[in-house]
């Protein structure tokens, strides 16, 4: 068992928040996230944060440390794309495992909808693109992922209806989630007659774009004392990173999560039949599907037709994304992977409320950043 | 400092030079002989540094492509909806690049590479399906 456990839980609004900064929002979730653990700044001694968008900065930790009244042993930014909250979690159980801090903070955030327009964010994320063998040809982040999802397609029979399921099942998790972005009820068939994107990735099989911050304290066990919440243990965790962009991916259809959660369930002792609540990436549908059938969640192909038969909501036999993910809650950036860890804390302390899985005891989370390039897998598991 | 483990400028340079002169300049590692994209400072096979330019036939397959609907910036507004494809070259390496002719391949395809000055990037490869022989 790992030394470190996850005391405190902190998230902001999300979707349109007018007048939000990437500033204000990594401050807001920070102060919740102390508020809920019961910590004053003086009690954080590890500060961590991601990056930006609309508020590039060298020394991103330092600024919001400062707006904190932080003066920690540790203060840095993590930059990992999409699977930036999940290694910022691991960076934090490593330190207090060390004995370096005894209580570190982990904020993200980001305000992609309002601090700029989405064709700016589209043409800022496209900007990593390879600028020599990807970006002169016209590439968007969508139609990397559409190329991985016609490849995945093509070898394991995967079909657009399959995708579309992932998307609803999605969009009725959010239904429950009083503050999803997107909660109105979509079809499969409104899916699949929704806007061409990239093909084979429509409209909604792609994430949300939107303004948000969530935050997290990750203790040393023997300081979860100073705390007032239940902690969560972190029973294993593991990363693997196996390239940038999508034209030098050594495979279309296999990525580092099958690595990743490899390590964290062999350090947990654990299987993917042990997990009650899952929350991994859903960037676009595919992403999903691609990783629950890498992770051993499902045999490939079938993960679409279980999906269809309720697999992934709560009764079923693994409730996924219970907070509607970034297809239907939020997507603001490394947030988007923080929303997901923040929901399955939720769901392990029992404060789902609507959308509780009963009886949740073992939580599993995936980020992917890049282009299915950076992975980190988490097991989380109620005290 | 010595000449071979230094290198001045752009990596991607010999590809770049070798667009102008319409060919398409790959890496390939004079250990194991495999192939892969120009830019690369070690062979992605075997770690090795002997890596020497090549020039590709310029044939291959469709390993995937996608029909983009929207467009990244301004200047690619005119071509959507355009096909992104990547292309398994017959020497063993994968590039991107456009897919003109036909919007809607099948992944297997043989394609023919050829090159197409642009205004911003310079000369570019696109691919294009080669007609069946029968």
């Amino acid at each position: 068992m790992l030394s470190a456990v996850i005391t405190g839980i902190g998230d902001t609004p999300v979707g349109k928040l007018p007048g939000s900064t990437a500033a204000s929002l990594n401050t807001d979730a920070a102060i919740a996230a102390m508020a809920d653990a019961g910590l004053k700044p003086a009690d954080i001694d590890g500060f961590l944060c991601a990056y930006s968008v609309t508020h590039p900065h060298l020394m991103m930790a330092s600024v919001l440390s400062e707006q904190l009244g932080l003066q920690p042993k540790v203060c840095s930014a993590i930059h990992a794309g999409g699977a930036s909250a999940g290694i910022l979690v691991m960076q934090a159980a490593a330190l207090v495992a060390a004995g370096i801090c005894r209580h570190v903070l982990i904020a993200t955030g980001d305000n992609r909808l309002t601090g700029m327009s989405r064709d700016s964010t589209i043409n800022a994320i496209a900007g990593v693109g390879h600028p020599v063998f990807e970006q002169p040809f016209g590439l968007i982040v969508p139609a990397a992922y559409a190329l991985v999802a016609q490849r995945y397609m093509h070898e394991y029979g995967t079909t657009p209806e399959d995708l579309a399921h992932v998307a609803v099942a999605h969009r009725n998790h959010a239904a429950r989630h009083p503050g999803a972005q997107m909660r109105v009820p979509i079809t499969v068939a409104d899916v699949i007659e929704s806007r061409p994107i990239a093909t084979p990735l429509r409209l909604l099989d792609c994430c949300l774009i939107s303004d948000g911050g969530a935050a997290l304290v990750v203790s040393a066990r023997d300081a979860a004392g100073d705390t007032r919440q239940p902690a969560i243990d972190i029973l294993g965790m593991g990363q693997h990173h196996t390239h940038e962009h999508i034209v030098s991916a050594a495979s279309l259809t296999e990525f580092g999560c099958k690595q990743s959660s490899t390590q964290a369930f062999g350090q947990a002792g654990l299987t993917p039949a042990d997990i009650d609540v899952a929350c991994i990436y859903d960037s676009f549908t595919i992403t999903l599907v691609i990783q629950l059938e890498s992770m051993g969640f499902f045999e490939k192909g079938e993960s679409g037709p279980a999906a269809a038969g309720g697999a992934l909501d709560l009764g079923g036999r693994l409730p996924c994304n219970t907070h509607g993910g970034l297809l239907s809650y939020a997507h603001s950036g490394a947030s988007g992977g923080m929303f997901h860890i923040v929901e399955t804390v939720r769901q392990l302390r029992g404060q789902a409320q609507g959308r509780q899985v009963e009886g949740a005891e073992i939580g599993f989370v995936h980020n992917d950043g890049g282009i299915l390039s950076a992975h980190c897998s988490l097991i989380l598991g109620r005290q | 400092m010595t000449s071979d483990t230094y290198t001045v400028g752009d990596p991607h340079r010999p590809y770049v030079e070798g667009c102008a002169r319409r060919q398409l300049v790959f890496s390939r590692c004079t250990a194991c002989r495999e192939a892969q994209l120009c830019g690369y400072r070690t062979c992605r096979s075997c770690g090795s540094r002997a890596l020497r330019d090549e020039v590709s036939g310029g044939r291959g397959h469709i390993a995937s492509f996608t029909v983009v609907h929207k467009a990244a910036s301004p200047r690619f507004k005119p071509i959507v909806p355009f096909t992104l494809a990547l292309v398994e070259l017959d020497e063993g390496f994968r590039a991107m690049m456009q897919l003109v002719g036909s919007l809607e391949p099948a992944i297997g395809d043989r394609v023919a590479i050829d090159f197409v000055a642009d205004e911003a990037d310079g000369v570019l490869p696109y691919a294009e399906r080669m007609e069946e022989t029968s």
